[in-house]
């Protein structure tokens, strides 16, 4: 068992399994709410890239482990310097429950107390603006969620 | 991280810290998202009465902690009386398990970041063998995303 730690966090969602899966996959929409463009064909053993709108920097990325769409995605997260180096791992699990829709994103092996409150934070705000952007069309601004 | 003596639970929110705080006092609205309204004239010190399904729990340990309005905002949680647990069906293994754990308290921290609230909930002092932080972890989520669904709505 690892002692790493973990996180989750999860959210309620007014709208279809299949429109929270297009959300997570789809770099248009995720372009919209997590001033990142999330780029991959989303199949197992493909790469994804987490490309930051506007500069095209690349903040993150790594390989798909699992796609079960509109249910289930995991995906690592890779050094950016060692691509074949897994740092952590994290899954969505998407979930009907009456008229709502449960996601939940579990986060395992981050690497300290320091990355976990960081991921915590992040999450939070990006479960909170696909929310908004799913909701009522309009995310947090990217003020919001590019801090500084 | 094995740690079950709090919670702590946030999001954002699109609104001022007026309106989320609001969301957090007001009947009409805490009815709409958490089917439960809170009376009491929300000063520090003032008692707390709690209704849900119909069913009014009253207690003098059953107060407001801090207010500081737009702020922050504390409360002690409300006693597991028999009329609640009936009311919400829990069986009476369970409800006797809720009635002997220790009272527990919440806090709501709320921070104005560009449009947006960020609301920090912690939810504190649960025994450490009970089973009330499990319901809260799982109650919690849900709750504030329909406050925060409500909110963002109107």
């Amino acid at each position: 068992m690892s002692d790493k730690p973990s996180f989750v966090y999860v959210t309620y969602i007014h709208a279809s399994p299949e429109q929270v899966w297009a959300a997570l996959t789809d770099p248009e929409i995720t372009a919209q709410y997590w001033v990142h463009r999330n780029e991959s064909d989303f199949q197992v053993g493909s790469p994804w890239r987490h490309v930051r709108v506007g500069t095209g920097q690349v903040d993150g990325g790594g390989q798909v482990l699992e796609a079960d769409p509109p249910r289930r995605l995991t995906c690592s997260w890779a050094d950016l310097d060692n691509p074949a180096e897994t740092t952590s791992i994290f899954t969505f699990d998407i979930e009907q429950d009456h008229e709502v829709v449960k996601l939940t994103v579990t986060h395992v092996d981050l690497a300290d107390e320091e990355e976990l409150r960081d991921v915590a934070g992040g999450w939070a705000k990006v479960f909170a603006s696909l929310k908004s952007l799913l909701e009522t069309g309009a995310p947090l601004s990217a003020a919001v969620m590019l801090p500084g | 991280m094995s740690d079950n003596s709090s919670l702590e639970y946030v999001t954002h929110i699109q609104a001022t810290p007026e309106q989320v705080w609001r969301a957090l006092t007001d009947p009409g609205m805490t009815a709409q998202y958490w089917g439960t309204t809170l009376d009491t004239d929300w000063r520090a010190g003032s008692p707390m009465a709690w209704e849900q399904l119909g069913v009014r729990i009253e207690d003098p340990a059953q107060v407001v902690l801090e207010s500081d309005p737009h702020r922050r905002l504390s409360y002690t949680w409300h006693t597991f009386t028999p009329e609640f647990a009936t009311s919400v069906g829990l069986d009476q293994e369970l409800a006797a398990r809720l009635a002997a754990e220790r009272r527990t308290k919440v806090s709501f921290d709320l921070e104005p970041q560009g449009n947006t609230v960020k609301l920090t909930l912690l939810h504190d002092d649960f025994d450490q063998a009970g089973v009330l932080h499990g319901m809260c972890s799982e109650a919690w989520p849900q709750i504030l995303a329909g406050l925060k669904t409500l909110v963002e709505k109107s």
